[in-house]
C-alpha cells in the first residue's frame, strides 16, 4: 500500500465506514461482533486495495466479506472452535413508543437462518437491488426472491411468537 | 406489501440506529495491515530458507512491505509489566529489546493526507532504520545478543510436533520486525500436511499450503504485545478471549479472516502461536491446536 493508496482508503474509510459499520450491526446483531465484522472486512479490502478498486465496487466487495466471514463465524462455533468470549445477542428488550417494533424487529432478525437474514438486511436495510444482493450472496436472482420470500414468512411468524411472549 | 416492506424498512433503521458500534479508523485498519504483511513475510521468507534460497532478514522484511516499521527504539530490559510470569530470563536480561517509538503511540484520529504522506516518510525511514538496527546485530553482535541468539536457537518443537506433523520450514532464527520494532525471533512453521510444491522460472520452489498451517515464534519479552490490554493498546488485532498456556494466562486474538493468535509471555518469553487455514476455509485452527503447540515447547529455560 503506497501513498496514494493509502489517501485513497483512508478517504473510503472515513465516508463509507458509518454505513457499512450498521450493515455489520444488522448481521451480526451485537456491537463488538459488528466491529470486528466490518474490522476483517476492510482488512481484507485493504488488503487487495488495487484489485478491487479497478475491478468492482469497493463497497460491494466489504459487503461480500462481512457475509461470508459472519457465515464462517458461526461455522467456526458450530465446529467447535471455543471463542473464549462468546459473542453475546445483546438486543436489550425495549418496549416503549417506537422503539418497540424495532426492538421486535431486531429479535426476530436474529431468529433467521444467516442466509435469509442477510437477504433481508441487504435488500431491505441496504436497499440494494436483487441483481445487486445476489451478486454479493454469489447466488441467482431467481434465489434471491426466493430467499427474501421464505424470510419475511419466518419474520413475520417470529414477530408474532415475540410479541405473544412478551404480552404474557 | 409495499407498505409492509418500508415499515420493515423504518424498523431496521431505527433498530441500527440503537448500535453503539464504533467503526476502525484508516490508520489502525493500515497499521494492521502492515502487520500482517511483517508476518506473511516471514513466513514465506522461513519458506524459502527451507529450501535454500537463503535465509531472510529483516532487510527484506521492511522493503518488501511497501512502508515498513512505524518506529524503532530501544528499551531496557527492566521494563514494567503486570504479568505474574517472571519476565525476565538468563538470556534475555542483557539482551537488546526493541520497543515502538513513543510519538507513534497517538495517531491523530482524522489524518489529513499531507500527513499521510509525512507519515508513509517517516515509516520508510523507520523501515530503514530498523534493516540497519537489525544488519547491525546480526554482523556486529554483542556478548549479550549472542547469548540471546544461543538462546533462541535451542528452543524446538518436539519432532513431530502434536497435530502439526510436517515441517513446512526449516527452524530459524533471526531479527524479526513485528512493526513496533526489531528483535531476534524464533520462528517454527508446521503444518497439518504437506504442501504443493511447484518451481517458478527464477529457481524459487514456491509452496502451497494444502490444510492448516501453524507458525510459532518466540521473542525476548517486550518483542511484541501479548496481554489483552496491552494488544488493544498498541492497536493490535481484535482479542477474542483468553486461555491459558503454559499455566499462564494467554490472549486468543484474530489476526485476519483466516487466522488466529494465541499470545503468551512465560519466563520472559513473548510467545505468539499463529494458526492459518486460508487453505481450506472450513477447516478452522482452534485456540487449543495453538495452546498445544505452546505447551509443547522445548528449552524455555534460557
Amino acid at each position: 500500500v503506497n501513498a496514494t493508496d493509502a489517501e485513497e482508503f483512508t478517504a473510503f474509510v472515513a465516508t463509507r465506514s458509518p454505513a457499512l459499520l450498521r450493515t455489520a450491526f444488522m448481521l451480526t446483531g451485537d456491537d463488538r461482533a459488528a466491529e470486528d465484522l466490518l474490522q476483517t472486512a476492510l482488512l481484507a479490502t485493504v488488503r487487495h486495495w488495487r484489485r478491487i478498486r479497478e475491478r468492482e465496487s469497493l463497497e460491494a466487495f466489504v459487503r461480500r466479506v462481512m457475509v461470508n466471514e459472519r457465515r464462517s463465524w458461526f461455522r467456526r462455533r458450530q465446529s467447535g472452535e471455543v471463542a473464549v468470549a462468546e459473542i453475546v445477542e445483546s438486543m436489550t428488550p425495549d418496549f416503549t413508543g417506537r422503539s418497540a417494533d424495532a426492538d421486535l424487529v431486531s429479535r426476530a432478525l436474529l431468529t433467521l437462518p444467516h442466509r435469509q437474514r442477510a437477504t433481508v438486511v441487504l435488500r431491505f436495510f441496504d436497499d440494494l437491488s436483487e441483481a445487486e444482493v445476489a451478486s454479493i450472496l454469489g447466488c441467482s436472482v431467481g434465489t434471491v426472491k426466493s430467499q427474501t420470500s421464505k424470510a419475511l414468512i419466518k419474520l413475520r411468524a417470529a414477530l408474532v411468537n415475540i410479541d405473544e411472549r412478551c404480552e404474557l | 406489501v409495499s407498505e409492509a416492506e418500508d415499515r420493515l424498512r423504518d424498523a431496521l433503521h431505527r433498530a441500527a440506529d440503537r448500535s453503539n458500534a464504533v467503526a476502525p479508523s484508516a490508520e489502525r485498519l493500515l497499521r494492521l495491515h502492515r502487520h500482517h504483511v511483517y508476518r506473511r513475510n516471514a513466513m514465506v521468507g522461513a519458506s524459502l530458507a527451507a529450501v535454500g534460497v537463503g535465509a531472510w532478514a529483516v532487510t527484506d522484511v521492511a522493503t518488501a512491505g511497501g512502508s515498513g516499521s512505524d518506529t524503532v527504539g530501544v528499551r531496557p530490559a527492566t521494563s514494567p509489566s503486570s504479568r505474574g510470569t517472571p519476565l525476565t530470563n538468563a538470556a534475555c536480561a542483557a539482551g537488546p529489546l526493541v520497543t515502538p517509538n513513543p510519538s507513534a503511540a497517538s495517531p491523530s484520529p482524522s489524518p489529513s493526507p499531507s500527513s499521510l504522506r509525512a507519515d508513509a516518510a517517516a515509516q520508510d525511514q523507520a523501515a530503514a532504520a530498523a534493516a540497519q538496527a537489525a544488519h547491525d546485530a546480526t554482523e556486529h553482535p554483542s556478548t549479550a545478543t549472542s547469548q540471546e541468539k544461543a538462546a533462541l536457537d535451542r528452543i524446538s518443537l518436539p519432532d513431530p510436533a502434536p497435530g502439526f506433523p510436517v515441517w513446512r520450514a526449516k527452524d530459524t532464527t533471526a531479527m524479526t520486525d513485528f512493526g513496533s520494532g526489531v528483535a531476534w525471533t524464533r520462528t517454527m512453521l508446521r503444518a497439518v500436511k504437506p504442501g504443493t510444491s511447484t518451481t517458478e522460472g527464477s529457481g524459487v520452489i514456491d509452496t502451497t499450503p494444502n490444510g492448516q498451517e501453524a507458525t510459532v515464534m518466540v521473542a525476548c519479552h517486550g518483542a511484541f504485545p501479548t496481554t489483552p490490554r496491552a494488544v488493544g493498546a498498541a492497536h493490535e488485532y481484535p482479542v477474542i478471549g483468553t486461555t491459558t498456556a503454559r499455566g499462564q494466562a494467554a490472549t486468543v486474538v484474530r489476526s485476519d479472516t483466516h487466522q488466529i493468535g494465541v499470545l503468551v509471555t512465560v519466563d520472559g518469553w513473548d510467545i505468539a502461536a499463529y494458526g492459518d487455514y486460508g487453505a481450506v476455509p472450513n477447516d478452522p485452527v482452534t485456540p487449543a491446536q495453538l495452546v498445544t503447540l505452546v505447551d509443547a515447547l522445548e528449552h524455555l529455560d534460557g
